[in-house]
C-alpha cells in the first residue's frame, strides 16, 4: 500500500471502528442486522481494491476488507452483517455473517470493476428494503464520498424510505484536503458530503468524516473516544 | 414495384396524420431516407411554414425526388450531456442554471435522459418526460471534476439512443476540448452517421466552444450556439427546443442501396435562407439501428 492509500484505509477503518463500537455498545437490546453499503463508483475504487505502487489489484487487504475485519472484532454476539457495493448495479453478499473471515469473503464477493457511476440514493433505498422484513434492529453503514449519480430514486425518497422502515443509517464520508478541515466538509454549501450528513441525521445515525491524511492511530483514538463518551451517556 | 410500394407506405404514413406518437416508419423494409432539416431566414429567424416544393434534395450530388414531407411539430427524444470536467468549473453556476433551463424548456411529450461527463460518464437510467424528476436529477447529480471524454460521450450517446424511434437529438453542453478520450472524433462521426442521431452543441461564454465540436454538430444537421454571459437561459433554451420541434421531415428514395456513405445536400428555394441538415448517410437496405 502507498502511504496515501494506507491513510485512506486507515480513515475508513477508523470510521467503521467507530460505528462498529456503537453497535457493540448498544447490544443488550434487540439483535442487529447491519448492511454495509460500499460506494463502488469511479472515485471510490480505492475502497474495495488493494494498492501497490503503480498497480491496483482486488487481492486481499483492501480498505473495505480491513474495515470489515475491524467491524467483526467489535460486533456484539447477536449482530450479523451483509456487504453490498453499488455502481452500475447493486451487488449484495448472499448471507448474513458474523466472523471476520466470512465478512472478508463477503467483500470479495461484491467487488466490481470499471469506472462506475454512484447511485447512492438507490443503494440506500434498496438497502432499506433488504432490511424491511427483519424484526431485528435495522442498520446501514454507508461509506461514500457523496457524489451521487445515476439514481432512479432521489435523496428525499431514500431518506423517507429509510425512516419509514426504521433503518438507522450511519455514514462515513472520507474527506481530502491539504490540511485538516476546521469545519466539516458536510457543513459547506454544495459539498458532496452535505447530503450524507443530512441522511445520517434524519435517520438517527452517526456521521463521520475521516480526513485521509491524518495518522490512523489518532483517528482511532478520537473516534472510539467519541463513541464511548456518547454511549456511556445513554 | 419497389417505388410503388414505397409510395404506398409513405401515403399510408401521411394519412395516419403523423401525430405526436405516430412516428414515421422510415426504417421499414423499403428504405425511405429521412432527413430532419432546419431552415433559417436571412434575418436569422426560423422558417417553419415552407412547403415540399420549396426544397430540393441531392444524394451524392444527384437530385432526388422528395417522397414524404412534414412540418408538423413532433416530440423529441433527447439526451442531455453536460460537461463537468475541470475546465468547466469556471462556469459552474451558469452550467447548473443551464441544466434547469433546459429541463424547463422541454415540451410536454418530449423525453430526456440527462447525464454528465468528467471523471466518469454518468447517464441517468431514466428517460422521462417528468420534469419534477428531471429537476431532481439536475439538482442532485451534477458534480465537477476530471477530464473531458467528449468523443466517447457522443459516440456512446448516439448509440444509446439508436433504439429510440422518431427524432433523436443529443444536446451536448461543453467547451469541446477533448481530454482523456478513448474514442476519436471520427469514431463519434461514424456512429452518428450510422444511427442518424443529431447532435446539438451548446457552449457558455467564459469557457467557449471548440470548432471541432461545432463541426460535429453541423455534420449531424444539428446546430450550435455559444450563450453569452448575460443571455436569458430560459429564453435561449426555449428557442433551442422550438428549433428542434420545428424541423422539416423530408424523405427520399435513394437511387442505390450500395452500403456506402453518401453525401447529402438539402437546399431551399427561399432566397437567402440557410438549411441545416445532416450531410451524409449510409445507403443500406435497412439502417443498422
Amino acid at each position: 500500500m502507498t502511504p496515501r492509500s494506507r491513510a485512506w484505509a486507515g480513515s475508513v477503518l477508523a470510521g467503521v471502528w467507530l460505528l462498529g463500537t456503537a453497535f457493540q455498545s448498544t447490544s443488550g437490546a434487540r439483535p442487529a442486522k447491519i448492511l454495509f453499503l460500499l460506494d463502488a463508483g469511479a472515485r471510490m475504487r480505492w475502497l474495495t481494491h488493494s494498492y501497490v505502487p503503480g498497480v491496483v489489484t482486488s487481492d486481499a487487504g483492501s480498505p473495505a476488507e480491513e474495515s470489515l475485519r475491524a467491524a467483526a472484532r467489535v460486533l456484539s454476539a447477536d449482530a450479523v452483517v451483509r456487504v453490498a457495493t453499488f455502481g452500475e448495479t447493486m451487488k449484495v453478499s448472499p448471507t448474513w455473517e458474523h466472523t471476520s473471515e466470512a465478512l472478508v469473503a463477503a467483500v470479495d464477493s461484491v467487488v466490481v470493476e470499471g469506472r462506475l457511476r454512484s447511485p447512492i440514493w438507490d443503494a440506500v433505498y434498496q438497502g432499506a428494503g433488504l432490511l424491511e422484513t427483519t424484526a431485528d434492529r435495522r442498520v446501514i453503514v454507508l461509506i461514500s464520498e457523496g457524489r451521487a449519480t445515476g439514481n432512479v430514486h432521489g435523496f428525499d425518497e431514500a431518506v423517507d424510505r429509510a425512516r419509514q422502515i426504521g433503518v438507522v443509517v450511519h455514514v462515513a464520508c472520507p474527506a481530502e484536503g491539504e490540511s485538516p478541515p476546521k469545519t466539516l466538509r458536510a457543513d459547506r454549501p454544495n459539498d458532496p458530503c452535505a447530503r450524507l450528513k443530512r441522511l445520517a441525521e434524519a435517520t438517527g445515525g452517526r456521521y463521520a468524516e475521516p480526513w485521509v491524511s491524518r495518522p490512523l492511530e489518532q483517528q482511532l483514538e478520537k473516534f472510539v473516544g467519541e463513541v464511548v463518551k456518547a454511549t456511556s451517556s445513554r | 414495384m419497389a417505388l410503388r410500394s414505397a409510395w404506398l407506405m409513405v401515403a399510408a404514413m401521411l394519412a395516419a396524420g403523423l401525430s405526436a406518437r405516430q412516428q414515421p416508419a422510415f426504417h421499414a423494409t423499403t428504405r425511405v431516407v429521412p432527413i430532419y432539416a432546419t431552415v433559417v431566414g436571412p434575418d436569422g429567424h426560423l422558417l417553419s411554414q415552407l412547403t415540399r416544393n420549396q426544397f430540393a434534395v441531392f444524394d451524392n450530388g444527384q437530385p432526388r425526388e422528395i417522397v414524404s414531407f412534414s412540418n408538423e411539430p413532433i416530440p423529441v427524444t433527447l439526451g442531455g450531456m453536460w460537461d463537468v470536467s475541470l475546465s468547466m468549473t469556471k462556469v459552474e453556476v451558469r452550467e447548473r442554471a443551464a441544466a434547469r433551463a433546459f429541463v424547463d424548456a422541454l415540451w410536454a411529450d418530449d423525453r430526456l435522459r440527462f447525464g454528465t461527463f468528467g471523471d466518469i460518464v454518468a447517464w441517468s437510467p431514466l428517460l422521462t418526460s417528468d420534469k419534477k424528476t428531471l429537476r431532481r436529477i439536475v439538482d442532485e447529480e451534477i458534480w465537477f471534476g476530471g477530464a473531458t471524454p467528449l468523443w466517447t460521450v457522443i459516440e456512446e450517446g448516439v448509440h444509446r439512443f439508436a433504439g429510440e424511434s422518431g427524432r433523436r437529438v443529443l444536446v451536448v453542453l461543453s467547451d469541446g476540448n477533448s481530454r482523456n478520450d478513448t474514442q476519436s472524433k471520427s469514431d463519434a462521426l461514424r456512429e452518428m452517421q450510422r444511427t442518424d442521431c443529431m447532435v446539438y452543441a451548446v457552449g457558455l461564454a467564459g469557457s467557449g466552444i471548440s470548432g471541432s465540436l461545432e463541426s460535429v454538430a453541423e455534420e449531424s444537421g444539428g446546430g450550435h450556439v455559444e450563450l453569452a454571459s448575460t443571455a436569458d437561459l430560459d429564453r435561449e433554451f426555449a428557442e433551442i427546443l422550438s428549433e428542434l420541434h420545428h424541423q422539416y421531415l423530408i424523405g427520399f428514395l435513394p437511387a442505390a442501396l450500395d452500403g456506402e456513405s453518401h453525401t447529402l445536400l438539402v437546399r431551399t428555394t427561399v432566397a437567402g435562407a440557410k438549411v441545416r441538415a445532416r450531410k451524409s448517410y449510409i445507403a443500406a437496405e435497412v439502417p443498422d439501428r
